[in-house]
């Protein structure tokens, strides 16, 4: 299998916390793996490297054979990398269906002229946007929210759409930052078939964070677990579920897994 | 005149510097602690001016003989009690709302002290002299004229700046205060009241910018209602320069922006005026953690 | 044209258009209220312009009328010091045009020298550089004898009329309403809701924050422009934080990231203004009462109904689409 992503000694400092060391990934196109850990652990610290909101203070970053490191978030969209939020970052203020418009930003090649006057191609590629869009909800089951405003979606789908709005993209890789997070048994079910199902719709490589061992444990094809930024244990999930490193890390403290 | 680089420029310097850091020091308390530019910051300063201006010509119409310390602590107090009403009642309600709110209020607080002030009869928009609460003495040394004001000035502000750095670094205020402006909801967790500590930053600011306007009364003895405008745009610059929320970084800031106006005013007054802003460009630019900031993070 | 609805809207417009003037014709309206009416329209171009920036990107510009001063100013040289054109033959009012774009274009660029390095960084920042700017022009504008220096730029010829303010706040607000309901919209608001959120989908935040700056600041030359030309006269005082916070109090009163507020406001403050002005005057209290008022209004609006009198909303016949459609 060919390498989507390959993290290569990632390390990083916030102030003199050191948050993440010496993470190391290699993770082949089309796979769909996990990184698990405590609460604090530096997962999200992780997918921030990735996606260019911090900048590593060691390490690389390789995407598709392209060292992008230190690359603007924009441009690693662009590239092919989208990703989800631990909490929650739709646009509130706007509808289900600008919030996925929004997200082909980077494929509309409208000009300003173009919008101003409302030329020809201007409404072509509003139809096309509309399209797609519309399409993406209708995957999600959010067809009947389009024009409803995101800060007055319930929780559930307001998951759903932010994960449509990271496929809106075009990605090649997502990143799904503790999706089950505050979902109940049979909603994190619903979403463990909706991630299968989506890996093989959109031909997509899936990386995702999870802090409760069991969501991942379902639907993940090998596993890193990490704690205090180090990575202490590597495998399937049989294997990890029986690393004794891995129960203390989690067992050790206050859990609420 | 000839020569540009002179002594005489340098002390000048340091005294200006000596007022725009006591100004600073309140913008960066609070942007630390509550991530708000406090536009009416530089009228807290004019307050205070304000404030010594009514004491002193109230004491001298009696005949009374005020003591200096005293004219301090009532108009330090007067903005102090400015700063923190300012905060109760415009900024605390939009603590949790979008950035911008506060921002805005900040402006319209701003605006009010200002056209309130030249609006009420007794003061109005005019200029008015700042009547003499300290006589002047001039001592020469060599061909440098050092005036008691500017010694005044930098004695104040060293005076206070050592008391604000006592208190941030060796009391439990000022661990607070440096664990709210980190983390916030850690902070709360500790159990440390963060209302409680916002308002004693806005009170220990106001009081700073008070001392400012004093003494800005007593060497530049003109004071009118807008006079907190540019002193306060040029100490948020500042402020910015050392690094925006770092203390010792305003502080260096503010002398380092008071010679450097000093100096470019001595060359041309036009110069004078726009070398505040071309620093704040030129740091924006190159170094927009300012010289002794930090690059911050904000948690995704 | 495709769209029906902006037709429509038009159409409205020139009726509107056509009552005033042929009230005025009648006499019904006076030159006094005639005169009122161009500042409002004046107003709804720097109003909108400036919602642009502020009210739908998230951004805290406070120099808009450091703008405005470029394009009255520029303008103004071209027509009154080198040009020395008067209003009469149609080629006059086609170089007054020219004298506006430049003005409007001199304006843009500005608007880009200082938004390029300011705008990468975190929002506040751009409030006090702008802040400075506003300074820092009138500073210039003062030094440069000339322009007149402290007494202003004196003997700009009047090209601006009902008929040309008039058709420029129309085209003003239909180009600034199609770019808010297009992709680049939706983008600017998308940077208002969450900056980091739209980065990570794929906008290029600074690049449309820049857009939107630079836009608001072409249009508040524009504005500039025919307010000297409506005035005869460029002053450096007439360009102050004041006047600019007026137009902010335009933007936040009438909600922000409402055009159709934008317009509301910029009338009804206009009007609110003199009425002040004289009621003031002739009660003989200092003028100074009232920027008080507007400081107040300001808090008031931010503490108790933060999203204005439209509450973010359009008015359907301003909309360039039905809802669902
Ligand atoms: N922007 C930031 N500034 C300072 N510290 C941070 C920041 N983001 C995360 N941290 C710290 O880094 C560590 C790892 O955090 P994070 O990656 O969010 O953990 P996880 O996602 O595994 O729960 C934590 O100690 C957290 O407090
Ligand atoms: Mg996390």
């Amino acid at each position: 299998m060919e390498t989507i992503l390959s993290l290569q000694g990632l390390t990083h400092y916030f102030g003199g916390l050191r948050a993440v060391h010496d993470f190391n990934l290699e993770l082949p196109q089309g796979a769909l793996w996990g990184l698990i850990g405590p609460n604090g652990a530096g997962k999200t610290t992780i997918f921030n490297l990735i996606t260019g909101v911090y900048k590593p203070t060691e390490g690389k970053i390789i995407f598709n054979g392209e060292d992008i490191t230190g690359l603007k978030s924009h441009l690693i969209v662009e590239k092919g990398i989208a990703r989800t939020f631990q909490n929650l970052r739709v646009f509130n203020g706007l509808t289900a269906l600008d919030n996925i418009r929004i997200a082909r930003q980077a494929k509309n090649n409208i000009s300003l002229f173009d919008s101003f006057l409302y030329t020809r191609k201007f409404y072509e590629e509003e139809k096309q946007a509309k399209e797609e869009a519309m399409e993406l909800l209708k995957i999600f089951n959010l067809q009947s929210r389009a024009y409803t405003l995101a800060k007055n979606l319930p929780y559930g789908e307001l998951r759903r759409l932010e994960i449509a709005r990271a496929l809106a993209t075009h990605p090649k890789l997502v990143l799904l930052d503790e999706p089950a997070a505050g979902m109940n048994p049979r909603e994190v079910g619903n979403l463990m078939d909706l991630i299968h199902w989506i890996r093989e719709q959109f031909k997509i490589t899936i990386f995702l964070v999870e802090h409760q061992m069991r969501v991942v444990m379902g639907i993940c094809e090998r596993i890193k677990v990490l704690d205090f930024g180090e990575t202490i244990c590597d495998g399937s999930p049989e294997y990890v579920k029986c690393d004794p490193k891995v129960i203390e890390a989690y067992l050790g403290r206050v859990e609420n897994a | 005149m000839g020569e540009i680089f002179n002594l005489q420029q340098l002390i000048n310097g340091i005294q200006l510097g000596s007022i725009y850091a006591l100004i600073s020091l309140g913008y960066t308390m609070v942007y630390g602690i509550v991530r708000l530019i406090n536009f009416a910051h530089g009228d807290f300063y004019m307050v205070g001016a304000y404030a010594a201006y009514f004491i002193v010509n109230f004491a001298l119409a009696r005949h009374v003989n005020i003591p200096v310390v005293f004219v301090f602590a009532a108009s330090m107090g007067a903005s102090a009690l400015i700063a923190m009403a300012a905060n109760r009642i415009a900024y605390r309600p939009l603590r949790y709302k979008p950035r911008l709110s506060a921002l805005i209020t900040a402006l319209g607080v701003s605006m009010f002290l200002e056209y309130f002030f030249s609006a009420l009869p007794f003061i109005g928009p005019s200029f008015r002299s700042f009547p003499e609460l300290i006589t002047q003495r001039i001592f020469t040394i060599g061909n440098i004229k050092i005036s008691n004001y500017a010694i005044v000035d930098v004695a104040v502000s060293a005076v206070l700046m050592i008391f604000l750095t006592y208190l941030v670094r060796r009391t439990k205020v000022g661990m607070a205060m440096r664990a709210v402006s980190q983390d916030k909801d850690a902070a709360r967790l500790m159990g440390i009241n963060i209302e409680s500590i916002i308002t004693i930053t806005f009170l220990i600011g106001g009081a700073f910018a008070g001392a400012a306007g004093i003494l800005a009364g007593i060497t530049y003895p003109r004071i009118y209602p807008y006079m907190g405008i540019l002193p306060g745009i040029k100490a948020f610059t500042a402020a910015v320069l050392g690094g925006i929320g770092n203390i010792p970084g305003a502080m260096l800031g503010s002398y380092i922006m008071g010679i450097s106006e000093t100096f470019a005013t001595a060359y041309n007054s036009l110069l004078g005026e726009g070398i505040a802003f071309a620093i704040l460009i030129i740091v924006l630019l190159f170094r927009p953690q300012g010289l002794l900031g930090e690059v911050t993070a904000e948690k995704v | 044209m495709r769209n029906k609805k902006t037709i429509l809207f038009i159409v409205y417009s020139l009726i509107f258009y056509a009552i005033i003037f042929l009230f005025h014709s009648l006499g019904i309206i006076s030159d006094y209220i005639l005169h009122i009416i161009n500042l409002s329209l004046i107003y709804v171009i720097l109003a909108t312009s400036l919602n642009l920036i502020n009210g739908f990107t998230g951004q805290f510009s406070l120099g808009h009328m450091g703008f405005a001063a470029v394009g009255a100013y520029i303008s103004g040289i071209l027509t009154t010091l080198i040009w020395h054109i008067k209003p009469g033959n149609p080629g006059s009012y086609v170089l007054f045009i020219i004298a506006m774009l430049v003005g409007g274009v001199a304006a843009a660029l500005v608007g880009l020298l200082i938004g390029l390095p300011t705008l990468r960084l975190r929002g506040d920042y751009l409030a006090i550089v702008t802040l400075g700017f506003g300074e820092i022009i009138r500073t210039i504008i003062n030094n440069i004898d000339y322009v007149g220096g402290p007494r202003g730029l004196l003997g700009i010829p009047k090209f601006s009329n009902f008929t040309i303010i008039f058709i420029t706040a129309l085209l003003t607000v239909i180009l600034l309403r199609n770019l808010i309901f297009s992709s680049h919209g939706r983008a600017f608001l998308s940077i208002r809701e969450d900056p980091i959120a739209s980065e990570l989908v794929g906008v290029n935040t600074t690049r449309q924050k820049v857009i939107a700056f630079v836009i608001g600041a072409f249009f508040a030359g524009i504005g500039g422009a025919l307010l000297g030309h409506l005035l005869t006269l460029a002053h450096p005082t007439q360009y102050g934080f004041m006047q600019t916070v007026m137009v902010l109090v335009m933007v936040y009163a009438g909600g922000m990231g409402s055009i159709s507020g934008s317009i509301v406001a910029a009338f009804g403050l206009t009007f609110l203004s003199e009425g002040l002005r004289i009621l003031l005057g002739a009660i003989g209290v200092a003028i100074e009462w009232r920027m008080v008022v507007y400081a107040v209004l300001l808090i008031m609006i931010m503490l108790f109904r933060t999203s204005g009198i439209m509450g973010g909303r359009e008015f359907n016949f301003l909309l360039p689409f039905n809802k669902e459609e």
